[in-house]
């Protein structure tokens, strides 16, 4: 299968172009999204200066005195390898409890279910790293339990803590910075979302999967202390 | 050994350290960030040695120097230097003495200007960059606090050409959401008249206008670049700039043509700006020939003797080499 099989080719400028692979959220979309990525920066073709992977698409941007779209394209391996090869499953301690959780009571309001049933909908759900946007570190998830879909805020909330798990709009996103928000702070990691010294800057790649596992309070913190935030699954 | 030192009086907000921008870590969230006018940016440094410039917005600034001469070189349309009596205008370089203090001040037109000073020591880069992002702080400097650079022998002012001319209309190419907007709205985008809002800073700049209507202002988010044009519900496009945030969820009707964005980021508020659709071909070619143009600085050439530069007696020297 070719690259481009499927895909779109989008304009972007005289110095990037973008690649689609789809227009909504999907998971296998966000697999081929996550492979692309992993082949570009594998071959790093000269010109090449960097890509940013989203949900659907990969943003390509290039030196134009060196380099063009196609010898970029042409510069790749075959896509072969196929996406499970590049994305890694991850277990992510996390506390959905109250104090922390501290919207969850809303969202549960908003659906008409019990608070502990989207607690366990948060557990159960398995996550897709989306892409990182926003800020630095701030992930955006897909594959949650769509059962707990609700719209933005109308009028943004004060600010969160960081390292907050946020959820709206059939979305999850890890929230790496403090910041007022439309979405509903529904639990929160021991995770270091974003640290410029250490390679890589990010916990997780574009195209890895997730599951969080329910620790306290407490548990959460000592975590957190001993940067324990987030294991590989077996 | 050098005691020189350059220091900032009176920091603004406005006021940032800037490089070439931070790439390679969009893809993790964080901001290229970099010069709103690449081409006065490039100027400056092509004029002074420098790892990177100070940016200096509508605040103006003032520079003092301490300890020995340092060289710096001003860059920006519009702006005003003073030094002492003399009244200069950019681009140019010149020595600033220890003890003086240069002031760099916004004239009717014209946004951004630049400053490099030669040999000077910024210290660190994050992530691999001098520049400075506001939003998460990254590169964010003691302005006031002064930074090393080099002693100099003094020397006479220097003036130039300004490369760049800030008339005429932006250039854009299509984004990556062009299908998104029909054909009528497009042609209506390159033949009607907008005006920037009071929205604008380094992060984009928000136009007012004929109402861009796109088939829907909702998107699933995709990457950013410099000069992305993102038209969200109210049909008013934002023009992405330097401190954007790398992925965005409305649709992109073009991305500015590089040769054009300084024309567009040096406008100020109510200006009027004039769309053009253009091409790749047209866009590479325009922006190598500034490449080219900005890398072989050309000396101004004087017609009269300037009274106020005459007045700053130990520069009188510049002004006969500048017409050489």
């Amino acid at each position: 299968m070719g690259w481009l099989d499927g895909a779109t080719v989008r304009p972007s400028g005289e110095a990037a172009f973008v690649i689609e692979y789809g227009d909504v959220i999907d998971a296998a979309v966000g697999q081929r999204v996550a492979a692309l990525y992993a082949a570009l920066m594998a071959a790093a073709p000269d010109g090449f200066v960097e890509a940013v992977p989203t949900f659907r698409s990969v943003l390509v941007l290039f030196d134009p005195d060196v380099t063009d779209e196609a010898a970029l394209l042409s510069a790749l391996p075959d896509e072969t390898t196929g996406a499970a090869a590049v994305s890694t499953e991850w277990i992510v301690p996390a506390c959905f409890e109250d104090p922390i959780a501290e919207d969850i009571g809303e969202v549960a309001a908003a659906l008409d279910l019990p608070a502990d049933t989207v607690r366990e909908r948060l557990i159960a759900s398995h996550y897709q790293v989306g892409m990182y946007g926003f800020a630095p570190g701030y992930a955006y998830l897909s594959g949650i339990d769509q059962g707990l879909t609700v719209p933005r805020r109308k009028t943004p909330r004060p600010p969160i803590p960081s390292e907050s798990i946020i959820v709206a709009a059939g979305m999850a996103a890890l929230a790496s910075v403090s910041m007022p928000t439309g979405w509903y702070v529904v639990g929160r990691t021991a995770l270091t979302l974003f640290d410029a010294a250490r390679d890589p800057m990010v916990p997780f790649a574009v195209g890895d999967r997730l599951t969080f596992e329910p620790v306290g309070a407490a548990e959460l913190e000592r975590l957190a202390a001993e940067g324990g935030g987030v294991r590989r699954a077996t | 050994m050098s005691g020189a030192r350059i220091k900032v009086v009176d920091p603004n907000p406005f006021i940032t350290v800037q490089d070439g921008g931070r790439r390679g870590a969009m893809r993790y969230g964080v901001s290229e960030s970099g010069p709103m006018d690449w081409v006065r940016y490039r100027l400056a440094r092509r004029l002074v040695v420098a790892p990177a410039a100070f940016e200096v917005g509508p605040g103006g600034a003032r520079f003092a120097a301490e300890g020995g001469p340092v060289r710096l070189a001003v860059t920006g349309p519009g702006f005003t230097v003073r030094v002492g009596e003399a009244v200069l205008t950019p681009p140019l370089r010149l020595t600033l003495e220890p003890g003086e203090t240069l002031s760099l001040t916004p004239g009717r037109t014209g946004m951004w200007a630049y400053v490099t000073v030669e040999g000077i020591d910024f210290g660190a880069p994050v992530l691999g960059s001098f520049a400075t992002n506001a939003r998460t702080g990254f590169g964010k400097r003691d302005l006031a606090g002064g930074f090393a650079c080099t002693s100099v022998q003094p020397a006479g002012p220097e003036m130039f050409d300004d490369p760049y001319d800030d008339k005429g209309p932006i250039a854009v190419l299509p984004g990556p959401q062009h299908h998104m907007f029909s054909e009528a709205i497009r042609a209506q985008f390159a033949s009607e008249p907008f005006r920037l809002t009071d929205a604008v800073d380094r992060m984009g700049y928000l136009l007012e206008g004929p109402k861009v209507e796109a088939v829907s202002h909702d998107i699933v988010s995709d990457g950013i670049v410099e000069g992305a044009i993102q038209v969200p519900g109210s049909g008013r496009p934002i023009v992405q700039l330097a401190d954007r945030a790398p992925t965005g969820g409305y649709p992109k009707i073009g991305v500015v043509a590089a040769a054009d964005r300084p024309r567009l980021a040096q406008r100020r508020p109510r200006d009027e700006v004039r769309m053009v659709w253009s091409t790749v071909e047209e866009a590479h070619a325009r922006r190598r020939a500034l490449l080219k143009a900005i890398d072989r600085p050309a000396p101004r050439v004087r017609t009269t003797v300037d009274a106020e530069l005459l007045a700053r007696v130990n520069l009188v020297d510049g002004v006969i080499r500048a017409e050489k």
